[in-house]
């Protein structure tokens, strides 16, 4: 995968690869299509030159260097990344205004291939433009490409694993970057009286997929599990700094974010919270994860009456279905819990939290018949693409100021 | 006046530390104040109304008082002082002074909404609240001092202190650098010769009745990297065991080298050979990630059941929060676990995660339950909630682990409990072999019981019966009558 832009970094063929950048792509989207984050896509559509596979070698390399030089004028657009596909496609994709680029990129691919005679198709057709996250299932669909086959985690293996040695240089790069663009904003929406929805709060995430492939490349900071739980200390510590900039707390509606019970507990979030306005307390949600809470009961107990004297509502986030008879929620004593949605996901399950399903965040909803199922449980907390979808719809319904969440769940 | 909801003018001693030390600046800042404070006239005392309320952080259950009990305890205290004209004093040993003088907010409630600032009538409750779970039992960790009667006291105490301190200071965890020093570690147990540093520990089956049949009775010998040695060897800088994700990472090292050596020693007859069926089985600690290794595959082939062979005499132990973190990857774990006939037992379960959790919804052959005093101190809901969890899990599969002293085995005892592992135990076992070894004029009772506990040469190297070291008791003896009649419980 390559990069251009503001922070473009060297080519890195040798470690990613196509597969990689389709992995990489498809994760860009769906958290484009979740978070409604706004961004515009180009695509080559070089697959197009071999539509019965019956020629397979009719893209010759000559005509990807000559695609991607002609994309280079969108280099200069803002975040702008460049993914090779599998399909010899190549996607361009930016955020904001671009228009002169995006026309010289244009043109000189169309005129790249107007001589071309041999050529199945017009050069017009070569040329297609995306916005996300509206088109987000059209843009992964080219994704998965002509076979339909999506990248799969088993193609994840050429990116090394991160070990001691790279966490601690890694966890000292981060404490030098700039941390504000991978944060993302996750609408958590509650049902309307009136019918449709209206946003409880924004839940406020650094998204790790980019993070990597802006920062560490060559690392999977996921594949081991352990080492990035601890590297979320670090991202802790990084958010609760980014939230404690000048008149961004000022600003903020009702919000969540993650937190280790260690972050919880230390002197950046009690400034953080030193500095939360009146306004904002009592509309702050901190999510836990269940291996962080079991990793030190203790100190969880400890960190959860103190957050409660302070006026944050705790939530379990990160909980598969299957773990629910074993933790239950009642017994932790939090106020939320985070559930992702699953086709095996059953009304048992929601039984089993022991908790009010007014109390229970259906996460992962992607269509409207997972939201529909979900209110019929009497579940009041809803995110995902649809809920995004929905609330991009009407961006007027609800601010959390006309309900805040806070009164529905004292 | 204000009254206090309680405690109010009590008066406690301070720690009897009779150690030298350097001077507390903060204690002899707050005699400063105190000083000034009761030079005062009598009715202008008791006109302000001053209180010193004291938080003793020095007196918790270690591992406590943690930086995070210091620091959010200081912060509490220090927006209560902000609020009401007061100021507060860290003492070199942890405890915390606030010296305030309260005056109600309007509507006299706990919390200043507008302030955020607990009332200092509130803050006591809300302190002890806050630390329960590390206040000794029978100890208030919190005591309130009136100025106006119980200054001079204060005073008093507080000069003591200062010739008295300890000088003990509370260190502020240093997670900078962690990573690094763990990263030493981390390839110490990959590349050094690590197999001496395992240890082996024995549990035991307390058995009831008459007629010969009472006694101890040893279920399983649990096989252990010792943490504390492999720290010693690489001269560690910090604790492995400070910061639990990165102690996960570790163990998952760990792992494969417990699970090459075992496969190098099957077969081969010493307190490692997994198919030996003269001792009792043999427990070893994995993570979920090792069960899923080739490695471990290795080691089921070794061990595991074939035409011809005996059932495989081993159970693996996982940990509750690595079994916790990827149920998904637990569930495939727990399936080759079975598959190759091992026993599964749930270890590391607190007297605290047993209150906030069903590990007997894991229905695992074994559950292994980490003695505490806590246990002992629960009452009312907690204590209904404690021993129906142990209902649930079912009484006979319950291990009391680390069941050190007497106190523990009694607790067990009378709670139903009649598995244990610990020094304790340790002890009993190192007795009994004492007394039923015609080898053991030489050996005192703690050379015996270190030789059961070493699985290398040099360990073991003076015990003149290993047959009887390996089996933990004598066999036939009041303390045993078979090893063999519980497989794996």
């Amino acid at each position: 995968m390559s990069q251009v832009g503001r922070h473009r970094v060297a080519e890195s063929p040798a470690v990613g690869g196509a597969k990689q950048d389709a992995l990489q792509l498809a994760t860009l989207v769906r958290d484009c299509a979740v978070a409604d984050i706004a961004r515009n896509v180009a695509v080559v559509r070089l697959s197009r030159l071999e539509p019965d596979r019956q020629r397979p070698h009719h893209v010759r390399p000559h005509h990807v260097r000559l695609a991607r030089a002609a994309l280079e004028p969108l280099a200069q657009a803002e975040r702008a990344r460049l993914f090779m596909l599998p399909s010899r496609d190549i996607v361009a994709i930016w955020r904001g205004e671009a228009e002169v680029a995006r026309s010289t990129a244009k043109a000189a691919i169309e005129h790249m291939f107007a001589d071309d005679e041999s050529l199945p198709i017009s050069p017009q057709r070569l040329w297609e433009e995306y916005t996300l996250p509206g088109d987000a299932e059209a843009v992964l669909a080219i994704v998965r490409g002509p076979d339909g086959q999506p990248a799969t985690q088993a193609e994840r293996v050429k990116l090394i694993p991160l070990d001691l040695a790279s966490l601690a240089a890694f966890e000292q790069q981060l404490a030098h970057a700039d941390m504000a663009r991978f944060v993302r904003r996750l609408p958590i929406a509650m049902p309307r009286a009136k019918g449709g929805l209206t946003l409880a709060w924004e839940s406020r995430r650094f998204d790790i997929n980019e993070l990597a492939a802006c920062l560490s490349p060559r690392h999977d900071l996921q594949a081991e599990p352990w080492l990035f739980r601890r590297l979320t200390r670090t991202l802790d510590r990084r958010m609760l700094a980014l939230l404690g900039a000048h008149g961004e707390l000022a600003e903020a509606g009702p919000l969540a974010f993650q937190i280790n019970i260690a972050s919880l507990l230390s002197p950046e979030f009690l400034r953080f919270d030193d500095m939360l306005p009146v306004g904002l307390r009592g509309h702050v949600t901190l999510d836990l994860t269940p291996e962080d809470v079991l990793s030190n009961p203790s100190a969880f107990l400890f960190a959860r009456d103190f957050a409660r004297a302070r006026g944050y509502r705790l939530a379990l986030s990160g909980i598969a279905a299957a773990l629910l008879p074993i933790l239950p929620v009642r017994r932790l004593g939090l106020d939320l819990v985070h559930l992702h949605w699953s086709e095996a996901l059953r009304p048992a399950d929601l039984a089993a939290l022991q908790t009010e399903p007014e109390r229970i965040v259906l996460a992962g909803v992607e269509s409207e018949a997972v939201l529909l199922w979900g209110m019929s449980h009497g579940i009041g907390l809803f995110s995902g693409a649809r809920v995004s979808d929905a609330l991009r719809m009407h961006p007027r319904i609800g601010t959390g100021a006309e309900m805040p969440i806070s009164r529905r769940l004292a | 006046m204000v009254e206090f909801a309680s405690n109010t003018g009590q008066l406690t001693e301070w720690p009897g530390r009779a150690l030298h030390g350097t001077p507390d600046a903060a204690a002899m800042a707050l005699l400063g104040e105190l000083s000034r404070l009761l030079a005062r006239p009598l009715e202008s005392q008791e006109r302000d109304y001053r209180v010193a309320i004291i938080l003793r952080l020095s007196r918790l259950m270690p591992p406590a008082p943690r930086p995070h009990h210091r620091r959010v305890a200081r912060a509490l205290m220090q927006d209560t002082a902000s609020w009401h004209g007061g100021q507060v004093f860290s003492l070199v040993d942890g405890d915390l002074v606030l010296l305030c003088q309260p005056r109600r907010a309007a509507g006299g409630a706990a919390i200043s909404a507008s302030t955020r600032a607990v009332e200092p009538e509130a803050l006591p409750d809300m302190l002890r609240q806050l630390l329960r779970v590390d206040t000794p039992p029978g100890f208030d960790p919190v005591t309130v001092w009136p100025l106006a009667t119980h200054g001079q006291a204060l005073h008093d105490d507080i000069r003591a202190r200062v010739v008295q301190q300890e000088g003990r200071r509370v260190m502020e965890e240093e997670y900078a650098g962690q990573t690094e020093v763990m990263d030493v570690l981390g390839s110490f147990i990959s590349s050094a010769a690590i197999a001496d540093l395992l240890q082996r520990q024995t549990a035991v089956l307390l058995r009831g009745g008459g007629e010969g049949r009472g006694g101890l009775l040893p279920i399983y010998q649990e096989i252990t990297f010792s943490i504390a040695a492999l720290e010693g060897r690489v001269a560690s800088a910090a604790s492995a065991s400070t910061d639990p994700f990165l102690f996960r990472h570790l163990a998952t090292r760990l792992d494969l080298r417990i699970l090459d050596i075992l496969t190098q020693a099957a077969g081969m007859g010493g307190p490692l050979d997994v198919t030996r069926q003269d001792v009792p089985a043999l427990h070893i600690n994995l993570t979920v990630q090792g069960i899923l290794t080739a490695d471990f595959a290795r080691l089921a082939a070794v061990a595991g059941a074939q035409p011809g062979r005996a059932a495989p005499r081993v159970a693996v132990e996982v940990n509750l929060l690595d079994a916790v973190a990827d149920f998904s990857a637990f569930e495939r774990a727990r399936a080759v676990l079975a598959e190759s006939g091992f026993a599964f037992v749930l270890e590391n379960v607190s007297h605290l995660s047993l209150m906030l959790t069903r590990p007997g919804v894991f229905d695992a052959a074994l559950v292994k339950l980490d003695w505490s005093p806590r246990l002992a101190e629960f009452s009312g809901a907690e204590r209904a909630t404690l021993h129906a969890a142990l209902r649930e899990i079912g009484l006979e599969r319950v291990v009391l682990h680390r069941a050190e002293t007497e106190a523990a085995l009694r607790w067990g005892v009378a709670s139903g409990i009649r598995r244990f592992q610990g020094r304790h135990v340790d002890a009993m076992l190192g007795a009994a072999r004492i007394v039923g070894c015609g080898f053991a004029k030489g050996c005192t009772l703690r050379h015996c019981i270190e030789r059961a506990g070493a699985t290398n040469a040099l360990g073991r190297a003076d015990c003149l019966n290993l047959a009887l070291l390996d089996a933990a008791v004598p066999q036939g003896s009041a303390l045993s009558t078979s090893v063999r009649s519980e497989a794996i419980l």
